[in-house]
């Protein structure tokens, strides 16, 4: 008796399960937007090879910031925007690290008084956080990284000091609203209160609060998802040490430095941050 | 170094083992609408590999590809801009041209005349939130500072909204999604004087001057919509002084999950009125608190916790005196459960209290209390917004006659009203708003009224946009009227408006033309009661620039009506009491390091008021009566008024601190309000509007 049910009914389940399966499917194509679909595919992550480049272009632009060579950040950033067009659908987290590769370009530039690129740059990397913001309301640090580059069209535009000064807090206090827990917001956050003036109410103490969170939270943090961001560690304990160096605490600045050197050997900036507090510390020691 | 010469050696693996060369791609990328270069990545197909072009466009590959290969497949992409794919002839030097990227409906604002402030992506005529502090003239009051944007007037001097030629009450004002039935701070039978809403804690501002959202219901000209600060990153906040009194605010992240804004300001008008050249016997006293909370539960769900009040108190020597309260407690709940769709409960309540007394001649007590529930959801599919929602208000007036007679008067009505609106895209250039309002006020019998609304907004190009927009607008209008003639059909308007925006990074413009029919507006009959069938007409046009750069602001408005009423005691067809037929505004502020100085100028057409031709005897009541002469026959004269502000910012301490001043009325202008008769009619006053030649200084000093 129970054979032949047992013959039916699984055949029986297989199609009604299919055919739920088409029909959720159908629904889901005509109710959710490609952006939606888009967000949720680029959440599972597309596919191992895509992973593996993702993967390749976050290291080239980690190298490419240990060595501070534009023509390596342009690279990094052909490389990241090849991941893009390789994927099927607007996959956020490649748009965020387009932008990422541009905010490194825009420091590149502006250290090199470049200006007019660094403007070219700043537009492009603010476009690509608009577009990852727009496909994925909840994404804290595109927010974040958005509000952090205003401070920096600040730098290009003073005039615009008024209006974009709250917005560039307003972006970070969102983005933080929206991901407390993640370590670069807090990054992004303490870096930028140390370059506001602390009549605007940034500076050095400030500062310390968010770094310190940071380098807290970089520690418990684990990123498998080749395509999440994943950089930022040793920059948390640069900062420190720039901090607290600016606070004339030698020792613990230079404990910093060197703790950014063992997340990131290679670390361009730490490394020079701790050769300069040498030149200053040296004398004392 | 050039990175038009920069190579890129490709791979190509095609399976024709060793017959393979070497070949260049090279060309030129631009904007097909402007022809400027842009910097795009190109990728070649066979390989996936790819290389962004330079400044100037230019691109070279080097490929390795079959030897008999005679094309290529490239993918051009640059942000902003639409994916292209082309097939590529090898040997030729291309010239690709890419087509901007269709924008997000919801990016584009679609209503044909909102003035929007402070919104990036919005590409509309905007106003920031400074503007609101640094504009001369603007008292950094929101609604005055509102009053620089085309289509919009007011009373000379005061603060009430008069939207292309609609009366004050015409206009409708949300604080934080709440209906505010009193937006002002001082309101008189004749007019109001600065808003309740402080400029601290304001976030932004919306004005629609027509073809406005179907979420906003009951208002036949405009809407106000004020949004309060939310989330703040860190403390902010300071204290300000001036001869008005004292104001503060403060904005603090109490923890990761709980935010608040706050602001407490204290005015007192003595050194004011002294240093005003009206001077006056009058003083006013006023106290303003705000507060918000703002709860995180997690990122999709969040609750707010706000309230206000206000109090004014105004005495006039000898006998007058009015006092009034506003309140207001709010609740909101927003979820946003997926990223593509959220909603919000509000739960409000507010309280205007208002007392009139003149010394052994009138006491009146006024209430008006609203109680709303508000839901609002908005669901995102990409081409297609859909926001819908409804409302529910149950408003209580109250009107209490203490002198001369005891008499009281109650009012209750409970309003309905639901809409839905669909902002979708036509095309890559074409954005459409398409939409509905029905409303319902329980007492009346004349059913539900409903609103259908059209706009469109088609970019010309990526700063010139055409916008269209008609829509009906329903308004019940005042409840006591309405509770004795319960048969009264609501208010009705329909509005329709064309305007062009050319928006650059430093300059604004728009051109508008408009016209508004209204129909069954309340007429007086003969009888004594009350009917619906007044109509009347708004034409005009509009133009308003506004150039910004580092050195200076340059913002100059001119609005032009024609309109007509059949209203109230006009029973023909008569300018409209409210048709300010020419009106500009000029503002020139300066910026040189840590100084600003502003000038603005002010002109208006004087608005129509009906005249006395003279007096006749009434034995039987022993007293003068007025002739009256056509109504709305003649023009108060033309309104004139200049101001100066500036400001400049110091470092004390390491406080920010800004010092400002302002001379409001420069030149002294008399400007007439209205005019007053004696009791026997025999002579006129002048009614002059309270700012004369008026200086103001204040500090402000950060707390952070």
């Amino acid at each position: 008796m129970k054979k032949p049910l047992t013959g039916v009914f699984p055949s029986i389940r297989r199609r009604t399960l299919g055919a739920v399966l088409i029909l959720f499917l159908v629904f889901c194509s005509a109710t959710a937007s490609p952006r939606t679909l888009g967000v949720r595919l680029s959440r599972a992550g597309q596919g191992a090879a895509l992973g593996q480049d993702m993967q390749e272009a976050k290291a080239m632009l980690q190298s490419a910031v240990n060595k501070w060579s534009q023509e390596s950040l342009k690279a990094a950033r052909d490389r990241f925007i090849n991941c893009l067009m390789k994927a099927k659908t607007d996959n956020v987290y490649i748009l965020y690290h387009i932008a990422l590769a541009d905010y490194r370009l825009v420091t590149f530039y502006l250290s090199s008084k470049a200006n007019e690129d660094a403007e070219k740059s700043l537009i492009e990397a603010e476009k690509y956080l608009e577009k990852a913001t727009t496909l994925d309301a909840s994404f804290g640090e595109a927010s974040a990284l958005y509000g952090y580059l205003l401070g920096f069209e600040i730098a290009l535009h003073p005039e615009r000091a008024m209006t974009l000064g709250p917005d560039s807090f307003e972006h970070l206090a969102k983005g933080l609203a929206k991901e407390p827990e993640n370590p670069r917001i807090h990054l992004l956050q303490g870096i930028s209160l140390f370059y506001t003036p602390h009549e605007y109410g940034g500076g050095v103490d400030s500062a310390l609060g968010s770094l310190a969170k940071a380098a807290s939270l970089f520690e418990k943090e684990v990123v498998k998802d080749p395509f999440k961001p994943s950089w930022g560690k040793d920059e948390a304990y640069t900062y420190l040490g720039v901090a607290y160096k600016q606070k004339k605490e030698y020792a613990r600045a230079k404990e910093m430095f060197l703790k950014a050197l063992k997340v990131n050997p290679e670390s361009g900036l730490a490394k020079k941050e701790l050769s300069d507090l040498e030149k200053i510390d040296g004398p004392k020691k | 170094m050039n990175r038009a010469i920069c190579l890129l050696i490709v791979l190509a693996i095609v399976g024709y083992g060793n017959a393979q060369e070497i070949f260049t791609i090279e060309g030129k990328i631009f904007d097909q609408e402007t022809k400027e270069p842009l910097a795009a990545y190109v990728m070649l197909e066979e390989s996936r590999t790819g290389i962004t072009a330079d400044a100037d466009g230019h691109f070279k590959l080097l490929a390795q590809l079959p030897k008999n290969a005679k094309t290529v497949r490239l993918s051009i992409w640059l942000i902003g801009y639409k994916k292209k794919s082309i097939e590529a002839k090898i040997g030729e030097s291309l010239l690709i041209a890419l087509e901007l990227e269709p924008i997000l409906a919801h990016e584009v604002v679609v209503s044909a005349d909102s003035v929007v402030s402070d919104a990036k992506n919005q590409k509309t005529v905007t106003l920031n939130r400074m503007d609101i502090y640094t504009l001369p003239g603007t008292a950094a009051d929101p609604v005055h500072a509102s009053q620089v944007l085309p289509g919009v007037n007011a009373l000379p001097d005061t603060s009430s909204l008069i939207i292309r030629g609609g009366a004050p009450d015409e206009a409708a004002y949300y604080f934080d999604g709440i209906e505010v039935r009193h937006p002002f701070l001082s309101e008189t039978m004749h007019e109001s004087y600065f808003s309740i809403f402080d400029n601290q804690v304001v976030e932004n501002f919306n004005i629609s001057t027509s073809g406005f959202h179907p979420k906003y219901g009951d208002a036949l000209s405009g809407v106000m919509d004020i949004a309060a600060k939310d989330t703040v990153a860190k403390g902010e906040g300071g204290l300000g002084l001036s001869i008005l009194g004292l104001n503060s605010y403060i904005g603090w992240p109490v923890t990761n999950a709980i935010g608040f804004v706050g602001s407490y300001d204290r005015g007192f008008s003595e050194l004011l009125t002294k240093l005003n050249s009206r001077g006056g016997d009058h003083k006013f006293r006023t106290e303003h608190a705000f507060g918000k909370f703002n709860i995180r539960f997690n990122p999709a769900n969040q609750i707010r916790v706000y309230g206000l009040v206000d109090s004014y108190i105004y005495t006039e020597a000898p006998a007058f005196k009015a006092d009034s309260k506003n309140t207001l407690a709010a609740l909101s709940w927003t979820l946003t459960p997926t990223p593509n769709f959220a909603s919000k409960l509000l739960l409000s309540g507010t309280r205007y209290d208002l007392t009139f007394n003149i010394e052994n001649s009138l006491d009146v007590h006024q209430k008006d209390d609203i109680l709303q529930a508000k839901w609002d959801a908005l669901w995102d599919l990409g081409r297609h917004l859909f926001e819908f929602g409804a409302d529910l208000q149950s408003r209580t007036k109250d009107t209490a006659l203490a002198d001369p007679e005891p008499q009281d008067y109650q009012a209750r009505g409970t309003r309905l009203g639901f809409y839905f609106n669909d902002k979708l895209r036509l095309s890559d250039r074409v954005f459409m708003n398409l939409g509905g309002r029905i409303a319902h006020l329980d007492f009346l019998k004349t059913g539900w009224s409903f609103d259908p609304r059209l706009s469109l907004a088609w970019l010309l190009t990526r700063s010139d946009i055409f916008r269209i927009s008609a829509g009906a607008y329903h308004q019940f209008g005042d409840y006591f009227v309405l509770k004795k003639y319960p048969q009264l059909r609501p208010k009705n308007a329909v509005h329709v408006a064309l305007s062009y925006d050319h928006i650059q990074a430093e300059t604004e413009l728009r051109a508008t033309i408009y016209d508004k029919e209204y129909r069954h507006l309340l007429i007086n009959l003969p009888d004594g009661g009350v009917g619906d069938g007044g109509q009347g007409y708004s034409r005009g046009a509009e133009f308003f620039i506004k150039k910004m750069n580092k050195r200076y602001d340059l913002i100059f408005v001119y609005n032009f009506l024609h309109s007509q009423r059949k209203e109230n005691d006009a029973d023909l067809m008569a300018p409209s009491p409210y048709e300010i037929r020419h009106s500009l505004t000029g503002i020139f502020k300066w910026k040189w390091k840590t100084w600003t100085l502003g000038i603005r100028y002010s002109y208006a057409t004087g608005r129509p008021f009906t005249p006395l031709e003279g007096r006749e005897w009434d034995s039987q009541s022993e007293a003068y009566l007025p002739v009256w002469g056509d109504p709305y026959s003649e023009r108060y004269p033309a309104y004139q008024r200049m101001d100066i502000n500036g400001s400049k910012t110091l470092n004390i301490f390491n406080r920010l601190v800004v010092i400002y001043f302002g001379i409001t009325n420069l030149l002294d202008n008399s400007n007439i309000l209205r005019y007053e008769y004696a009791s026997d009619y025999s002579g006129r006053m002048d009614q002059q509007s309270i700012f004369g030649r008026s200086l103001f200084v204040g500090v402000y000093i950060p707390f952070f």
